[in-house]
């Protein structure tokens, strides 16, 4: 398995159902870079969905190369660092973009 | 100088580095910022036109928001005091000294700073009905030059133009706000004007953040959360030196204090004190406090969900007469009630 998939369909169990009452938003991930990809994030009643590929409209577009999002979710490099540094870029609502950090379980290394 | 260089008048000292990189052929530097010291950031054009025309916003805002407190929303009358005479001819007078800096710092620099300042005058600086899209033509054809590493000086005077259009305006409100709380103080008394401040501070909180994170900062071209972040961290230089202590751990809290050495606000009021006869310092309370609360606004919508922040303003130029800093204390939390309350003041209920 190519390891954004990996990474990606490992999301529904790194989400934090508690974090997202009365947040049901679809996300897209727009990836280019190792792994060029589009991953779809839907989030609805506290439980998290993934599916390949631009399945409606997103709330939220998260762009960048695949490694980025690689390291965001095993905790290789903060999110907020990505974010700060461009390397990833959040089109959508600015308080959407700033929530979506908190919704994760994301492993911290040491 | 009538007002002071140091608190008032950082414009001028990024407009002298702005044309140090042009000349060097420095274009990515002059379009993108660049670290000059240890505790000073060149913005660059595209985050200080950004960062004037949402600060721009911001001065009207507290002019009329003050006035409203004091009981006293008939003294404005479009861009002027003219509902209080008075008030009206001495912030007139007062911003008159204001222009009157600029001109005496463009004609110091040279280069033809000069004729940009000249054409300045209380009825030319309004903020145009088109900034946004003469803003991001600016933007598209700055990010053409610095890619051609071709940089025409009619394109440079351009950002320059903007950015100072912008330095006016903010100031003659932030002069018109001065004037005004001053005649509160004699008039009506330092316990009115507390109260003034007091009765509106949250309102302001919030209206301020309209103003800049749902109107003017999308309106700019920042909406990308990485502009936001390169924005508030960049962006203050454009006006102010400030620095960021250590973080110190407080159990599981974490602060994080600024220190504003400068403030283009306190200069502009300890001026009016002066110039009215008030002790200095009397008139803080009208600056300081608003500025606390748009700084709370601020972490409030700017702090992701696993944390809780607190802020505030613990020394202050305005009051203390000492550098201004502010703690900033963030808390383990599940914090995503606050994220869903700003999103529906701030920018409307969420579909």
């Amino acid at each position: 398995m190519a390891r954004i998939e990996e990474v990606v369909k490992s999301l529904p169990a790194l989400f934090k159902p508690e974090k997202a009452k009365g947040w049901n938003r679809v996300i897209l991930l727009d990836l280019q870079g190792e792994e060029p990809s589009k991953w779809t994030l839907t989030i609805n009643d506290g439980a998290c969905a993934v599916s390949e590929g631009q399945a409606s409209e997103p709330k939220l577009t998260i762009s960048g190369n695949s490694e980025y999002i690689c390291q965001m979710f095993t905790g290789e490099t903060p999110p907020m660092k990505l974010v700060n540094a461009k390397l990833l870029r959040m089109k959508g609502p600015m308080m959407d973009a700033i929530a979506f950090s908190g919704l994760w379980n994301i492993p911290k290394k040491a | 100088m009538n007002y002071s260089e140091f608190h008032d008048h950082k414009w001028a000292r990024n407009v002298e580095l702005a044309l140090g990189y042009w000349k060097r052929g420095e274009y990515e530097k002059l379009y993108r910022g660049d670290q000059v010291a240890e505790r000073d950031y060149f913005p660059g054009l595209r985050v200080m036109g950004a960062y004037w025309a949402s600060v721009e916003h911001e001065m009207p805002l507290r002019l009329s928001t003050f006035l409203r407190g004091a009981g006293h929303p008939d003294w404005l009358d479009g861009q002027s005091l003219s509902g209080d005479p008075e008030v009206a001819r001495k912030a007139t007078e007062y911003f008159g000294r204001f222009l009157a800096d600029m001109a005496e710092l463009a004609g110091r620099m040279g280069e033809g700073v000069g004729p940009l300042v000249a054409r300045l005058s209380a009825a030319s600086i309004g903020m145009p009905d088109d900034w946004a899209s003469t803003m991001s033509g600016l933007q598209r054809r700055g990010e053409a030059a610095v890619a051609a590493g071709d940089f025409p000086r009619g394109l440079l005077d351009e950002w320059l133009a903007i950015c100072l259009r912008s330095v006016a305006d903010y100031n003659r409100y932030l002069v018109a706000g001065a004037t005004a709380a001053a005649a509160v103080l004699k008039r009506d008394g330092p316990v009115a004007l507390r109260a003034a401040v007091d009765a509106t501070s949250e309102d302001f909180m919030w209206d301020v953040s309209r103003a800049f994170f749902a109107t003017a900062l999308p309106k700019a071209g920042f909406e990308d959360i990485g502009d936001l972040m390169e924005l508030g961290l960049r962006g203050m230089y454009a006006d102010q030196y400030f620095h960021s202590e250590p973080e110190v751990q407080d159990g599981e809290a974490t602060l994080r204090t600024s220190v504003l050495e400068n403030c283009e606000l306190a200069g502009v009021y300890a001026a009016v004190e002066a110039w009215e006869g008030l002790p200095p310092r009397s008139l803080g309370y009208a600056f300081c406090r608003y500025c606390e609360a748009h700084g709370l606004a601020t972490m409030m919508i700017t702090m992701p969900p696993m944390v809780s922040p607190g802020y505030r303003l613990l020394r202050s130029l305005g009051l203390h007469g000492e550098p201004c800093r502010f703690e900033l204390r963030t808390s383990p939390a599940d914090d995503m009630p606050r994220i869903l309350a700003v999103q529906e003041r701030v920018f409307g209920a969420a579909d």
